[in-house]
């Protein structure tokens, strides 16, 4: 007897299309014919996110789900299979919520993102740069089970003896000994595997305009376009580093800085991202509360969700110190899907949990050489900062804190 | 300037390189002990019937076969059977709407087919062990009828060749007054033949002693009577009853299991789909007064099958026509037999069944049950000529020899 299974997996990791802040926001452009090269070195670990409620839980909370009828019978994907379960299930008595015990697991994702940015100002309002993220991950995932309620098992293993298919028992225990990799086998994804690797994300091409520029304002245009050379999550993959979403985005934004002395500058920023719509392979829901399926509509329609972007802070400057304390507030609106190949529900199903919000807290400390260049007491003007970040709050989102080490030359 | 320039990628490359990335995880693990442990009965330990007691081949509909079915059960009776054997018969749907999405249909025409075999299967077992009980009753009822047969012969031998005389006929529960010998009144000759003459009779000219003694035959013999009528009559005829209506009861439920498999799948599916269907071999009797059984037959050390043969009527759909026709080795219309052991616990059946329409793929496993006997049950594919497939149920039944 086919037995089983099981539900649910399938984890997006890095929490989504929103991406914490990492740099200062500034209207500051380079000057005409100024090249700078910055390096980003971006340390995160993924081990947990914020929901959809806002509560903080493990990336690996999916995993964990009750081996229960109930989550048999929804789960199911072959007719044969299912009306067996539930024969069987009513044979020994059984109801929908007994359960066989739970499955666990374990997730945990750490990268280094190094993001080298070239910028150029090709007048003396008008600066371009282009960010070129290359993510080193290795993930590792382990699943598991606990196994109670003996009497249950005793009384599937009763019923399935009585059908005379005695092979059935050895298969059903086995089942319920490995029911995620069962699952995931069922499903046509591939046995996920630890892994280490380096792919390289979205490239993004950010000018900024200058509009204004006098002594204590300065406000610029900021102008996006992030191209999908990154790559897009694996359908075959239950876990995947994604580090691109395969969709072109345009935004645009505003910065503006406000000297309320020499030495600190209030500075903000706020850009709106529309993120096009494209069509993508996906596999489409069997049920409302898990995103593995067995089904792959090659055409999804898809329109991810726009975001807003924006941070305000104080950053202290004097002697070259750079002391910077920033919040940051973006919201996501909900990805949009649609199809022809299954039932228009099961589309919707894909947009649950895809609304984020994230509320940070960026503290940077760093020490640039600028000024003693210019004084000729430094050989060339770098800057290197220090940022760590925390997510305070959030929907959706990883909330693990993360650290960067920005290192920036001008030339 | 270009110094400058190759000193930024040198400190890129460095950065770049960096540091490795490292990650581990653990997941808890934890499993029950079982404690239970098969004891199979093997097929070397007991005798079978060679005539294969029922065959069963069914064909389950996939979902895309069930886009425009729907479904009412047209014979109330059979479905409240199912319905009322099963301990979750409330769970068994007697209609099916159209507007259910057709892979739940199809997953509910196939519980209902399970569920309709679960309650003949149930309603067997009832059969079987009401028939044990029932033989039980009537040889522990044939005994004491026995011994009490015997006593009363006795006194029958005591009185035999006796007869009285009496005047007139007495009436409804009054007694027979009587007269050892004939007189001008007491004309009426009345022979005493056994317990139910003595219990009738009175002699007024008894004396005491002789009434003492007619009183003491009266009594044994009432007490003898009694006894045959309690058994005849009483708790173990009662008994007798009860089992007898068990297996009427459980007969029914069986047909009942049968009907609505019949009413859902020939009745029901066939009509929007001719290539889902069932078929039985014969059950308990001769598919019809001539021809022979389905056979199965194995070496002397049952290790191989030498003969099998099954007489199948797969409708009226298919070339082969209506009506049983034979299916064996010797015909050529099974092919690939194989009969193996595949594991401790699996005793495998495999073989394919080949006509012009279609190709039925057999994998069956073997177990012994107290009451079924030996059967063979399992999965069936089921190829057609345009490339399609579909899964089904086989089942096939061997009594046991006592």
């Amino acid at each position: 007897m086919k037995v089983l299974l099981i539900f649910l997996l399938s984890i997006n990791i890095w929490g989504g299309d929103l991406r914490p802040p990492f740099l200062i926001p500034t209207a500051k452009v380079l000057p005409k014919g100024i090249r700078n090269v910055q390096y980003m070195g971006l340390l995160s670990n993924a081990s947990s996110k914020y929901t959809e409620t806002g509560d903080n839980l493990s990336v690996a909370e999916p995993l964990f789900k009750d081996l229960s009828f109930d989550n048999f019978l929804s789960g199911s994907i072959d007719a044969k299979d299912k009306a067996t379960i539930q024969n069987i299930m009513n044979r020994t008595g059984l109801s929908g919520p007994d359960s066989f015990g739970q499955s666990t697991g374990d997730i945990n994702v750490d990268a280094i993102a190094n993001v080298p940015i070239f910028a150029y100002g090709f007048t003396n309002k008008l600066t371009v740069a282009v960010a070129v993220p290359i993510v080193r991950y290795a993930f590792s995932v382990s699943y598991g089970v606990r196994q109670n309620n003996l009497e249950n098992f005793e009384a599937v293993e009763a019923a399935i003896l009585e059908t005379g298919k005695y092979g059935g028992v050895e298969e059903f225990y086995e089942k319920l000994g490995t029911p995620i990799q069962t699952k995931l086998e069922d499903y046509g994804y591939n046995q996920p595997q630890s892994e280490q690797g380096t792919k390289l994300g979205d490239i993004r091409v950010i000018s900024r305009y200058q509009l204004l520029n006098n002594k204590i304002n300065r406000l610029s245009f900021i102008g996006e376009l992030t191209v999908p050379t990154g790559e897009d999550q694996d359908i075959n993959r239950v876990v995947d580093v994604a580090t691109g979403d395969g969709q072109f985005d345009i935004g645009a934004g505003f910065a503006y800085d406000y000297l309320l002395s020499r030495d600190f500058t209030f500075v903000s920023q706020a850009v709106y991202t529309v993120q096009l719509a494209d069509t993508n392979p996906e596999r489409i829901p069997l049920q409302f509360d898990s995103k593995a399926s067995p089904d792959i509509d090659s055409s999804t329609s898809r329109d991810l969700g726009d975001f807003l972007t924006s941070q305000a802070g104080i950053v202290f400057n004097r002697f070259g110190i750079n002391i910077g304390a920033i919040y940051g507030y973006q919201i996501k609106d909900s990805d949009s899907y649609s199809g022809n190949q299954f039932s228009a529900q099961r589309y919707t199903w894909l947009e649950d949990d895809t609304g984020q919000e994230m509320h940070t807290a960026q503290f940077v400390l760093g020490y640039d050489t600028i000024s003693l260049f210019r004084q000729k007491k430094f050989f060339m003007p770098l800057m290197v900062n220090l940022t760590h970040l925390r997510v305070l709050d959030g929907r959706n989102v990883v909330s693990d804190p993360m650290t960067t080490l920005n290192l920036s030359v001008f030339f | 300037m270009k110094n400058m320039f190759l000193l930024d990628i040198f400190i890129i490359m460095i950065f770049t390189a960096g540091c490795g990335v490292e990650s581990f995880t653990s997941a808890s693990t934890s499993l029950i002990e079982r404690r239970s442990f098969l004891n199979l009965t093997s097929l070397e330990e007991v005798e079978i019937d060679n005539n294969i007691r029922s065959t069963t081949l069914l064909i389950y509909p996939k979902a895309e076969d069930l886009e425009s079915f729907e479904f009412e059960a047209p014979t109330a009776q059979a479905w409240n059977g199912v319905k009322e054997i099963l301990s979750y018969g409330e769970s068994v749907r007697t209609s099916i709407p159209l507007s259910m999405p057709a892979f739940d249909k199809s997953s509910q025409v196939i519980f209902t087919i399970i569920s309709a075999g679960q309650a003949r299967d149930d309603a067997y077992i009832a059969i079987k062990k009401a028939e044990v009980s029932l033989e039980k009753l009537l040889k522990e009822r044939d005994e004491l009828l026995a011994g009490t047969e015997k006593k009363l012969e006795t006194i029958e031998d005591f009185v035999k060749g006796s007869e009285c005389y009496y005047k007139d006929r007495p009436g409804k529960d009054e007694n027979f007054i009587c007269k050892l010998e004939k007189d001008d009144d007491f004309r009426r000759r009345k022979r005493i033949r056994d317990c139910d003459d003595i219990v009738e009779i009175e002699f007024p000219e008894f004396t005491e002693g002789e009434n003492q003694i007619l009183d003491s035959l009266k009594s044994d013999c009432n007490v003898l009577l009694e006894e045959e009528e309690k058994i005849k009559n009483g708790p173990i005829r009662d008994e007798i009853d009860r089992q007898q209506e068990i297996i009427s009861l459980n007969s029914q439920y069986r047909d009942d299991g049968k009907q609505v498999v019949i009413d859902l799948l020939e009745g029901g599916v066939e009509k929007i789909n001719s290539n889902v269907f069932l078929t039985t071999g014969a059950e308990n009797e001769k598919p019809n007064d001539v021809g022979p059984y389905s056979i199965i037959k194995f070496s002397e050390d049952k290790k191989e099958i030498e003969t099998f043969s099954l007489r199948l009527d797969l409708g009226t759909n298919y070339s082969e026509g209506a009506g049983f026709k034979e299916y064996s080795l010797e015909n050529g219309k099974i092919t690939d037999l194989r009969y193996y052991k595949r594991s401790n616990l699996e005793t495998v059946l495999e073989f394919k069944i080949v006509t012009k329409d279609f190709t039925i793929e057999a994998e069956l496993f073997e177990s012994i049950q107290e009451y079924h006997g030996l059967r063979y049950v399992g999965d069936l594919i089921i190829k057609y000529p345009n490339g399609t497939t579909r899964e089904g149920v086989g089942k096939i039944e061997v009594s046991l020899k006592k």
